[in-house]
């Protein structure tokens, strides 16, 4: 047997080749089994961008099939409540580029949340049915209320409303989620500095 | 002397304490009015045990803990509670927050205080408890819940205890004036302390600018394992994590906690608050403040009750407005500004500053970053402050967590060294307030994420229990109308009649099939009807039952009366009459007809009513045993009185016959045993239940095999019966040789009558399968319905044959006996006229059956053309039943005629009428064709694939009809032709 193959080496070759061929093979064909990834991996990805907010203003109904439909090439500019930071977010992760929001302007990045009128509310249950986060509670003929803390702000229960006793609020700024502002930047004085500066110590006089 | 570390960086500003440690520590004045903030702490706010009008006591609780870090609120000051809501907090926000506010009575009345007895030898839960519930909090700034940081022991092994007394930041000397005032304090609230962490060494860090505090203290610790700590001066040494990398050398890791590297740290004003706590059981009511700055004349520190209004603290202090640049709570480092003066003095709360403009001026505007770097020389957590701001400046705040944005102290030292006065703090704080809004978003968009998960997963399962609901309904609908319609579709034995020729029973037949068509179709109402109607529909089934009973037994009492004449005949040796046998026979024929009807019935009632029906076949099996008895006692004399040769064949005939019956018997009973397992079958497949479903099938299969069994022997006993019958000689025994044809046409009729079942049996399945939606059921269904038509056309055309052949011997025999073709011919019309009442008993048949169709689809027209059809299709039934009648009287009459020897005539009469009736015959038959094809071509309109096969069926039937009338009616003219 050596002695044949020593005597052939292009055959030695070809057989060595094909040997590791199949090899690869067979190792490559059982990884493709015994690691199978089900399901698309980025539209995970994608989703885990997106707000959750499962509003339904990309025009699919909810954020997992907006991220399946990204996945498939759909524009990454549709999702007025994740706003600028999730586009980009998203235009990072498909290598893509920066497109401008598909939304009116004045409402990007505001954060709303349903406030139902409770001396209004007839208590008839669309809305209930209609939020895709079951932050509304209440029941038949009784008043609803929403769960603040639980509402998207989706705006979808506002619609089905048949006495329109549904407000979008933006949502209070109270001490718990008060956050400090970005400094002006340069040449602008930062009116609440109370920071001594090294400059600024009890010598030097100030103006008034 | 112990070895010292030193942290990284750090600044020096001006201390600026000297102003207010000249005067000692005194109490403040009683505020009029306290504000307690619910939330003066870190974690949940406290939860209001007060109500607005409620008169509280120095020391007592008004709010209680909610949560595990949360802590108490006491009431400051006895008095009326005036308040519970909004009001404005010291926050750096300057918003609102809830508060309890309570207006002084003035008398500063306490409330019964609790200490602990013996602290050295109490328990730790009861100290830990003592302090959680004067609702200690750190007192240093941060508020964090005392209690909580002193259990670290239950998860950390603490080698150090350390008490913060370095107080670094500039202007602040509360701590300083605390330490002299309550050394005692101190060393006992840090011995409290040790019991509580069990530490090995337990160290106070104290800056060297306090010299006084140093010696007050180290007389103090002295006699105790205590050491007082000399560090050097340097902000921001008070930081806890500098202050452990000064005394242990050891550094908490980034995003750490202290107890972590086995060191708990502690304030001095919370060592003391502790103390008291423990030994007193006072609660946390004050707390000591500096009141420092140049535009305050008295600048020194005060011990005040907490809540108390900077306004009157102010007050208090000679604070002059209009000197000051601004009112900071905190210090000058890590102060804020405050935004009015009706802010109250909270836990945390250890300097209010007034700064004049001299002290304070205007902060500088922020140039550009000239990357010096002395951020990063100054920044104590060794931090890269000018990256960091950087990121937070381009908001790349994944970059900035990446610098380890978090572990910066917000200590100021980078602002304070910045040349180009960067206010870089606040930066920061702007990049942590955003990563957190981010993570909170992220952390929400995943609750919301899982709710929605959830919602859709209700809602899916909902729909599924929807669906399996109206399944479960439908199945149970699907059960209930089989029943009924096998009920309604009960096929009428009435054609089984056809084998008799007595007039009067006759009559009494047509009466009765009237009848019980009538009895169908109210029956078939009723399945159909609501329950609103039903009980009338009962009413009117009731009547049309007893209508049938009636006739019945007419019939019954006419035959019952008929044996004994029959027996009287029977004993007259030469009269051995022909009539009373053939009576006698027909009765028994008619009440076998009832028992297999009965039986019939029994097969496919439901369970319910099985049991009335098995009573009703007992009944009707007794008849017929009775008529048997009856034939038997009959033919008995016959046979004896009669020719011997002819005695032999009628018993064999008997015993033949009846084990025909029972083999017949034991065959219906087997098919209903496959039936009943068939249903019991689709019922399991209904249930999905695959072990059932496999343990049906099995039973199907024994039936069968059953079925199989009983129906070779039936067959077997019939060839036997057939040659039994064959040998017996024909000459000998007429009537015998009649029967024996009857019987061929009575079976070749029930074949008919089986295959016709099995027809409709497939249709119905092939419909079953059909509403299923199930291809290959469909397949297999309408396969399954053409070998059934085929076995009924065989089955068609064998009962022709057989009618033919039993008219031709008969006409034979007659002829053979009489010389006279006129009975023969009378017999052949009445026959015809016989099949052409049937006939249109069938199209009756079909017609209300296509009423019920049209009922069901309930399409009012319909209905309407079909009730139409139906009466004229009564109507043709009526005038074939009088045709019949009237022939068969005239058949009674004929034999008179025989008698007549002038026969020739009466012969040609009859052979005329017999025409006419055969193309009345023919005509009537034309018409069912038409009017059939008519349905057909309705029923193709319509689109409906059922009712198109149901009527090809009857158009195929119709034409055979229509075939076999005008060959009889080419006959009848041939042999008139002849």
């Amino acid at each position: 047997m050596t002695e044949f193959l020593s005597q052939h080496p292009v055959l030695a070759a070809v057989i060595g080749l094909l040997t590791l061929a199949a090899l690869f093979g067979a190792m490559l064909g059982y990884a493709s089994i015994r690691f199978k990834v089900e399901g698309n991996p980025i539209v995970d990805q994608i989703d885990g961008l997106l707000p959750q907010t499962q509003c339904g203003q990309c025009g699919h109904p909810g954020c997992r099939p907006y991220a399946e439909a990204i996945a498939n090439g759909d524009d990454i500019n549709k999702c007025p409540p994740g706003g600028e930071s999730t586009m980009e977010a998203l235009a990072d992760l498909m290598g893509r580029d920066p497109m401008p929001l598909d939304a009116d302007p004045d409402t990007i990045g505001v954060k709303k949340v349903a406030y139902i009128r409770e001396d209004e509310c007839i208590g008839c249950t669309k809305c209930i049915m209609a939020c895709p986060v079951d932050a509304i509670v209440g029941a038949t003929k009784l008043m609803h209320t929403v769960i603040e803390t639980e509402c998207t702000g989706c705006d979808l229960c506002v619609e089905p409303c048949p006495v329109d006793c549904i407000d979008m609020l933006p949502v209070e700024t109270t001490v718990k989620n008060w956050g400090w502002n970005r400094p002006e930047g340069p040449n602008a004085r930062f009116e609440n500095q109370v920071f001594a500066t090294s400059s600024g110590t009890s010598v030097s006089g100030g103006a008034v | 002397m112990r070895t010292l570390w030193d942290f990284h960086g750090g600044i020096h500003p001006d201390e600026n304490k000297q102003q207010s440690v000249q005067q000692p520590l005194v109490q403040a004045p009683l505020p009029s009015k306290v504000i307690l903030p619910l939330q003066q702490h870190i974690g949940a706010p406290a939860e209001p045990l007060v109500t607005v009008g409620d008169q509280v006591k120095t020391g007592q609780l008004i709010a209680k803990a909610d949560g595990f870090i949360s802590a108490n609120i006491h009431a400051s000051i006895s008095g009326t509670v005036t308040a519970i809501g909004e009001h404005p907090i010291p926050h750096a926000s300057g918003m609102n927050d809830l508060c309890i506010t309570i207006e002084s009575d003035g008398k500063d009345e306490w409330a019964m205080l609790e200490p602990v007895s013996d602290w050295q030898n109490a328990e730790v839960d009861t100290l830990l408890n003592a302090i959680s519930k004067a609702g200690i909090v750190g007192m240093g700034g941060a508020g964090f819940p005392t209690a909580v940081k002193a259990r670290t022991r239950e998860r950390h092994a603490i080698d150090t205890l350390v008490i913060n007394a370095a107080e670094c930041e500039p202007y602040i000397t509360a701590d300083d004036m605390a330490m002299r005032t309550y050394p005692q304090q101190l060393v006992l609230g840090a011995q409290i302390l040790c019991k509580l962490v069990d530490p090995s060494s337990c160290l106070i860090g104290i800056e060297d600018n306090k010299p006084e505090a140093i010696k007050v203290l180290q007389e103090a610790t002295k006699g105790t394992h205590i050491d007082v700590v000399v560090i050097p001066t340097k902000y921001p040494s008070g930081g806890e994590k500098q202050l452990i990398k000064i005394l242990t050398g050891r550094e908490v890791p980034s995003g750490g906690l202290p107890a972590d590297i086995g060191v708990v740290c502690q304030n001095v004003g919370t060592a003391i608050a502790i103390a008291k706590a423990v030994t007193l059981g006072e609660p946390l009511v004050s707390r000591i403040t500096t009141l420092t700055g140049n535009a305050m004349t008295r600048r020194q520190n005060v011990e005040v009750r907490l809540g108390t209004p900077i306004r009157e603290l102010l007050d208090y202090a000679g604070f002059n407005a209009s000197l000051a640049s601004r009112l900071i709570m905190g210090g000058p480092m890590m102060g804020f500004t405050l935004t009015g003066d009706q802010l109250p003095v909270v836990k945390t709360t250890n300097c209010l500053l007034a700064p004049t403009h001299q002290e304070f001026p205007d902060p500088e505007p922020e140039n550009p970053c000239i990357r010096c770097g002395m951020c990063e020389q100054a920044c104590p957590a060794e931090l890269l402050p000018q990256q960091l701001h950087w990121f937070a400046k381009a908001e790349e705040f994944e970059k900035a967590q990446l610098f380890n944005l978090f572990d910066c102290i917000e200590c100021g030292a980078c602002a304070y060294v910045c040349p180009s006065s960067i206010p870089l703090v606040q930066y920061y704080r702007f990049a942590k307030t955003e990563i957190r809004k981010e993570q909170e978003e992220a952390k929400k968009a995943e609750r919301a994420k899982i709710r929605f998960e959830q919602r859709q997963a209700r809602l899916e399962r909902e729909e599924a229990e929807k669906i399996a609901a109206r399944n479960a309904r439908m199945a149970a609908a699907a059960a209930k109308s089989p029943a009924s319609s096998t009920t309604a579709a009960t096929p009428s034995p009435a054609p089984a009649a056809n084998g008799l020729d007595e007039a009067a029973a006759k009559k009494l037949k047509i009466q009765r099939a009237a009848a019980s068509v009538a009895l169908k179709k109210a029956e078939k109402a009723l399945a159909e009807a609501t329950d609103d109607n039903r009980s009338k529909l009962e009413a009117d089934l009731k009547a049309a039952q007893d209508k049938v009973a009636s006739i019945d037994a007419q019939l019954g009492g006419g035959s019952p009366a008929s044996p004994a004449p029959a027996a009287a005949q029977a004993t007259n040796p030469n009269g051995l009459d022909e009539a009373a046998l053939k009576k006698l026979k027909i009765q028994r024929a008619a009440a076998s007809v009832a028992l297999k009807k009965a039986e019939k019935a029994l097969e496919e009632a439901s369970d319910e009513d099985k049991s009335k029906l098995e009573a009703d076949l007992k009944v009707a099996q007794d008849k017929v045993a009775d008529i048997e008895k009856q034939l038997g006692i009959a033919s008995a004399p016959s046979a004896t009185t009669a020719a011997p040769p002819q005695a032999a064949p009628a018993a064999a005939n008997e015993a033949q016959e009846k084990a025909l019956k029972q083999a017949k018997i034991a065959v219906a009973a087997s098919k209903a045993a496959i039936k009943k397992a068939e249903k019991a079958l689709v019922h399991a497949q209904r249930d999905n239940d695959p072990d059932e479903v496999a343990a049906k099938e099995a039973a199907i299969v024994t039936a069968k095999a059953n079925a199989v069994k009983a129906e070779e022997k039936l067959k077997a006993l019939e060839e036997s019966a057939k040659s039994a019958s064959a040998a017996s000689p024909t000459q000998a025994a007429p009537a015998a040789d009649s029967a024996d044809q009857e019987k061929a046409l009575k079976q070749a009729k029930i074949a008919a009558a089986a295959s016709k079942a099995a027809i409709k049996k497939a249709e119905k399945e092939l419909t079953a399968a059909q509403d299923s939606g199930d291809a290959g059921q469909i397949a297999a269904c309408e396969a399954k319905l053409t070998t059934a038509k085929e076995k009924a056309q065989q089955a068609a055309d064998n009962l022709t044959a057989l009618q033919n052949a039993a008219s031709q011997p008969k006409a034979e025999a007659t002829a053979a006996s009489s010389g006279d073709d006129a009975v023969a011919d009378q017999e052949k019309a009445l026959k015809q006229a016989k099949i052409a009442a049937a006939a249109s008993k069938a199209a009756i048949k079909k017609a209300e059956k296509e009423l019920t169709a049209a009922q069901d689809s309930g399409d009012a027209e319909q209905i309407a053309a079909c009730e139409a059809k139906l009466s004229t299709v009564k109507e043709k039934a009526q005038q074939a039943a009088d045709k019949l009648a009237a022939l068969q009287n005239s058949s009674a009459e004929a034999p008179k005629a025989e008698s007549q020897p002038a026969a020739a005539d009466n012969a040609a009469e009859a052979q005329e009428k017999a025409l006419k009736q055969a193309k009345i015959i023919a005509a009537a038959t034309k018409t069912a064709l038409k009017k059939a094809e008519k349905a057909l071509a309705e029923a193709e309109a319509s689109g409906d694939a059922q009712a198109i096969s149901d009527q090809q069926v009857v158009v195929e039937r119709c034409k055979n009809k229509f075939a076999d009338a005008e060959q009889k009616l080419a006959q009848l003219t041939g042999t008139e032709v002849c």
